[in-house]
């Protein structure tokens, strides 16, 4: 699953971006978990009051967020991401990094590729590295 | 019954003085129109002179190969006028639109005079050329429409979509609103001038087969039937083309191709 830089969020309230995914043929087998997402939330310091709030009046980050929480919802075994704390704070960015971490370690076959410019949060969320220089050559 | 008056072309030159109206008009005011209004005029001249002679022939030669020819060449020709409106391009834009439109409006014009009117023979090109005609104008009217609508949409909701294919939607549901939209779009002009039907418009059939002599009450079926039939096939006619774009635009692997898309300077 894949995580855009700029993530699109569908007209309505947070929480029925949430829901919207369960539509999917894909997934709906599986049903929207309402404590799932309020145990994120808290994780990331917010309340419940965050999926009453209209997409529209989120900032960049927030969204961020809310795109995050809806792929991580669905359990995906393989999620790209690309820079998804481009927009967040310090504070929440390290409480993202760990939400996805305790996803990645519920399964062993469960992995991530985290593109991001910064070499810190680099060393933070992965084992293994490739840098893609401007030269058509990249080195591992 | 048979009151029609036919018109010579001392008659015709008459009519053609009031062209000067507008041209007197557009010198007096400056409105740098006169060249193009002249144009404009010849144009409708020499084109409707020959159309009518080229009927005329055709409904003579009574071949139905060469009414089936002139079908597919008003096909063709609405099929480009449709694409021409819109502002991006993909590759089979131009097939797709000719396919469509001559599908929808043989599919619906061979219903009409076939199974309702029953005309015979069943080329009678006095009744297939002109309902034929006016179903390709609504088609037209009705693709362009669409599929300007779809192509817009797709590009300026590209995130959207992608986000949905993204979370493991088919191309089939992250498309579903666009393509609805799409059609919407392009049955708006049918529905809404049938709407106002005969209180604003007196639509140009009825009319014509009043000025021909027709009883009123006989005009108005004609045209409740060709209103029909004009909904109908451009309702296919926009299912089709859509669809086809829709083939074009999203691979089967479920990623939107909008690479395919060129936009047109207008």
């Amino acid at each position: 699953m894949y995580l855009h830089q700029q993530p699109a969020l569908f007209e309505g309230s947070v929480e029925s971006n949430l829901q919207q995914v369960y539509k999917l043929a894909i997934h709906r087998d599986r049903t929207y978990d309402r404590a799932k997402i309020l145990a994120y939330l808290s994780s990331l310091d917010r309340s419940a009051d965050f999926l009453e709030r209209s997409v529209e009046h989120l900032s960049g980050g927030e969204k961020q967020i809310v795109a995050c929480l809806r792929s991580l919802q669905l359990s995906p075994q393989v999620l790209l991401l690309d820079e998804p704390t481009a927009s967040l704070d310090k504070t929440t960015t390290e409480q993202l990094e760990i939400l996805i971490a305790q996803w990645q370690r519920t399964d062993a076959l469960k992995a991530y590729i985290w593109i991001s410019h910064d070499p810190e949060q680099i060393e933070r969320v992965t084992d293994c590295q490739l840098a893609l220089s401007g030269s058509p050559l990249p080195h591992a | 019954m048979n009151n029609y008056i036919p018109i010579d072309n001392w008659q015709l030159a008459l009519a053609a003085a009031l062209i000067l109206i507008n041209i007197a008009l557009s010198l007096g005011l400056r409105l740098g129109l006169a060249r193009k209004l002249g144009i404009a005029a010849l144009r409708m001249v020499v084109q409707l002179l020959l159309v009518g002679y080229v009927l005329g022939w055709i409904f003579a030669l009574d071949n139905p190969l060469w009414v089936l020819l002139l079908v597919f060449m008003m096909s063709a020709i609405a099929g480009n006028a449709s694409v021409n409106r819109t502002r991006r391009r993909f590759p089979s834009i131009y097939w797709n639109s000719f396919v469509s439109i001559l599908a929808a409006s043989g599919f619906v014009t061979g219903l009409l005079v076939e199974g309702i009117i029953h005309i015979h023979p069943w080329y009678d090109p006095q009744y297939v050329i002109p309902l034929l005609g006016m179903v390709l104008g609504n088609a037209l009217t009705g693709t362009s429409l669409a599929l300007d609508r779809l192509m817009e949409d797709l590009v300026s909701r590209r995130s959207q979509i992608e986000s949905l294919l993204a979370l493991g939607a088919t191309r089939w549901e992250a498309a579903n609103e666009t393509l609805k939209e799409a059609l919407r779009t392009g049955m708006i002009p049918t529905i809404n001038s049938m709407m106002v039907l005969g209180l604003v418009s007196l639509p140009g059939m009825m009319t014509g087969q009043m000025l021909a002599g027709v009883n009123p009450t006989n005009a108005v079926r004609y045209q409740i039937i060709i209103y029909f039939t004009l909904a109908a096939g451009t309702a296919l006619a926009c299912i089709s083309v859509i669809l086809l774009a829709f083939q074009v635009l999203f691979s089967p692997e479920h990623q939107l191709r909008l690479e395919r898309l060129r936009k047109i300077d207008a």
